[in-house]
């Protein structure tokens, strides 16, 4: 995962705008200063991913760096679009991390089966939630340097 | 003596006797004949006596030649006539010498006389010597007479003799017949009587009959062969009797055997004849023997069925076929074989029938085999109702398993539409209100900040709610993997996370043995976990408590504990405790939602065990659960 280190580039994939803020306050509060690119729904994040539809532009080579997924997803499911990502061997090496307020051993076992990097459960309570999505920020932010600017779609 | 020989002494005594009578007669007839002989020659000589007187006259007469010659002939032919005799002979012979003589003078006499004139004195001598001889003629006449008396008393008497003799003889004779003759009824007719008495009576069936023998006269003599005989037949009698006996003996032993076989056998007749499935007897396929059950599931008489090849009873070659060698193959693998085939009755009708064969003798299938027939039409036609309902039963149930499984599925994505979809809300509402908390404090009166953390907590609490009713019905829902698990290690575990969560709490923990367990591992953990958790929340109110895990072992079964001395409650409120948001105390006091001991006792059911408490206010709880049924019974 050698990364052109100005280029860290979040996918959140997320349909709940509520959610959708409050991720991008706790990354934002906490210093997670990255691109942050988000979806809507699973055919958009396939869109994005496999560069096609409105996203065509977009380019295999410079794929995002890591992908926040929600699992419920309005159009095509989070696992389905883990699986298609999962499968495809040019976006196979994408980190994975899964979002979600699922605790059914069956989307965990899928999820590992599938590769995920990491799985966290979105907790009620806000504390967890952020704390749970800055330990992979704060990762990431380890690895990289953050990028003065940041652009949110 | 022995009859052989008393018969042998009758015989020679008789024989003995007719020789001496013979002999006697002979001898009679001898000396009669004698007798009568010499009375002959007497009489004879008697009679040649004249013509010698004559002729001697006749010589006087003429004194020549042929006169004596004559004369000398004619004595000669005395002498001769009289020398027949010796009794005559000797009684006359003087006389014949005599006369022999005096003719000799006298025909000296003649001689000398010559031919001329005879001197008188000559004449005279001739007179003299002719009158001599003439005298001893006469005396020879007078002789022959005294002898021809003699002769004829002699002849009396012989015949006296004759006639006492043949008397005494025959009466001697008489004397031995009769002897014989009592010989012969005492020794050999008696006897013999005794015999055919002796035979008639073992004839008639008296065995005890006995012949006399020995026992005085008449009776059978042992000496002799006739008495042996009876003696025999005496020791053959009894014999006769003995086996008699013994033979009656059998005989009643065999009637008794006879008339038990024969009840037997009308049992067993009987049995076969009546028994209400069909018997009966084959032997390469043609049926030698059936019951009355054949006859009436066939519609045959039984006439109609003995001696004919069975395979009229069978609706198709195939059907026959297939039945003889899967049967025989039954039979030479097993001893026994059945096989279900079908029928074909006189009126047409096809029936399904149980054959099942054996053989009489394992060994030998010449000796037949018995089969038995049961007409299964009903139960096959009930078999294929049967089949034909769990067919429809199966439909059903894989039609209500799907239904079942779908309703599963759907309440599952339910559950996990509301933990998802309920949540978000509630994230939105905690995490939102926190914002305002943290960023906006400045702005906020105390009091709108607590309205805020209200609102937070509340959202919070339904938080736990939704995660807690998730909880209690995945409980209900997900598969047991049932293993053998070490209650101990999973206590340890949860412990350490309860230390985690309660880091201040201080308690005396004491974890005593427990036996390995045939549960769900993960369910069970939480068992423990709500149990443990209760324990912590309820004596963290006291500076120092303790906490006891264990189990105590009873015979039947293993009753597990978890006590605490902590805050306790009043048993009268005890049902409740495991309702589902059943809480004794109010929320400022403990928190919780009053899910958790719900939760342990539906799991505690699935695993099929009991779950209840003790306790008392300010001392402390118990719970006890139990995970199998006592011994005996079997669980899920």
């Amino acid at each position: 995962m050698n990364k052109n280190p100005k280029l860290i580039e979040i996918l959140l994939v997320e349909d709940n705008p509520n959610d959708e803020e409050l991720t991008l306050h706790a990354l934002q509060k906490h210093k997670v200063i990255n691109t942050i690119h988000v979806v809507r729904d699973g055919e958009e994040a396939l869109d994005y991913i496999f560069c096609q539809g409105k996203y065509s532009h977009r380019s295999f080579t410079n794929p995002p760096t890591v992908i926040l997924l929600d699992l419920k997803l309005p159009k095509v499911e989070g696992l389905e679009v883990l699986r298609q990502i999962k499968r495809d061997d040019r976006t196979r090496t994408i980190p994975v991390v899964v979002l979600t307020s699922s605790q059914l051993e069956r989307d965990i076992i899928e999820s590992y089966r599938l590769g995920i990097n990491s799985f966290v459960t979105k907790p009620v309570e806000f504390g967890e939630f952020t704390r749970a999505v800055s330990e992979i920020g704060l990762y990431w932010a380890l690895l990289n340097q953050p990028m003065p600017t940041q652009e949110v779609d | 003596m022995s009859l052989r020989l008393r018969i042998y002494l009758n015989t020679i005594l008789t024989i003995a006797f007719i020789l001496a009578i013979v002999s006697l007669v002979v001898v009679q007839y001898e000396n009669q004949r004698k007798a009568l002989v010499n009375k002959n020659i007497i009489q004879e000589l008697t009679a040649e006596l004249v013509p010698l007187s004559f002729v001697t006259s006749d010589y006087l007469a003429l004194l020549g030649e042929p006169g004596q010659a004559q004369w000398q002939a004619q004595f000669e032919r005395l002498r001769t006539l009289s020398q027949q005799n010796e009794t005559i002979s000797s009684a006359l012979s003087p006389h014949m010498l005599s006369i022999e003589e005096k003719f000799g003078v006298l025909v000296e006499l003649a001689d000398t006389a010559g031919d001329t004139e005879i001197s008188a004195g000559h004449q005279a001598a001739l007179r003299h010597a002719a009158s001599s001889l003439n005298q001893d003629l006469q005396e020879t006449a007078r002789d022959l007479g005294v002898l021809h008396s003699a002769t004829q008393a002699e002849l009396l008497r012989v015949q006296r003799n004759t006639l006492l003799a043949t008397i005494i003889t025959f009466a001697l004779l008489s004397a031995l017949l009769i002897v014989v003759a009592d010989s012969y009824f005492r020794f050999i007719l008696h006897p013999l009587n005794h015999l055919v008495n002796g035979v008639t009576a073992l004839e008639q069936g008296d065995f005890d009959h006995q012949m006399p023998v020995d026992s005085g006269s008449g009776s059978l003599q042992s000496t002799n062969e006739l008495g042996q005989l009876a003696v025999a037949f005496n020791r053959m009698s009894k014999q006769l009797q003995l086996t008699m006996n013994d033979l009656q003996q059998e005989l009643a032993t065999n009637l008794a055997i006879t008339e038990r076989l024969g009840k037997s056998e009308e049992r067993m007749s009987s049995i076969f004849r009546v028994a209400p499935t069909g018997i009966g007897l084959v032997l390469d396929r043609v049926i030698m023997d059936a019951n009355s059950r054949i006859c009436e599931m066939t519609g045959y008489m039984k006439d109609e069925l003995i001696g004919q090849n069975a395979r009229f009873l069978y609706p198709s070659q195939e059907e026959y076929e297939f039945v003889g060698s899967e049967k025989y193959r039954q039979i030479a693998e097993g001893g026994t074989g059945e096989v279900e085939t079908r029928w074909l009755t006189k009126d047409g009708t096809v029936k399904d029938i149980l054959l099942a064969s054996t053989p009489l003798d394992a060994d030998d299938l010449t000796k037949g085999v018995t089969f038995t027939a049961l007409d299964i039409t009903e139960r096959k036609k009930a078999e294929e109702y049967i089949r034909n309902m769990n067919e429809v039963l199966e439909g059903m149930v894989q039609k209500r398993t799907i239904e079942l499984q779908k309703a599963n599925e759907d309440l599952r994505s339910f559950a996990y539409s509301i933990s998802h979809d309920l949540r978000a809300p509630l994230r939105a509402i905690d995490g939102f209100s926190r914002i305002l908390i943290e960023e906006y404090a400045e702005e906020l009166t105390p009091e709108a900040q607590r309205y805020l953390n209200l609102g937070r907590e509340n959202a919070i609490t339904m938080g736990n709610l939704i995660e807690g009713l998730l909880e209690y019905s995945r409980t209900g829902r997900q598969a047991l993997h049932l293993q053998m698990v070490e209650p101990e290690t999973l206590v340890r575990t949860v412990l350490a996370d309860l230390q985690h969560e309660y880091p201040d709490h201080s308690a005396n923990i004491i974890i005593g043995k427990m036996p390995a367990c045939r549960a769900d591992a993960m369910l069970l953990k939480q068992v423990y976990q709500n149990l443990l958790q209760n324990a912590y929340k309820f004596t963290n109110t006291k500076p120092s408590s303790q906490i006891e895990i264990g189990c105590d072992m009873m015979e039947q079964q293993s009753i597990y504990y978890v006590k605490d001395d902590g805050v306790g409650f009043d048993m009268r409120y005890a049902d409740r405790l495991f309702g589902v948001f059943q809480r004794l105390h109010g929320m400022t006091e403990f928190e919780g939602t009053g899910i958790g001991l719900a939760i342990v006792q539906r799991i505690i059911h699935r695993l099929g065990g009991e779950v209840w408490c003790e306790a008392e206010p300010d001392k402390g709880a118990t719970f006890f659960f139990t995970l199998n049924p006592p011994q005996g019974l079997t669980n899920e």
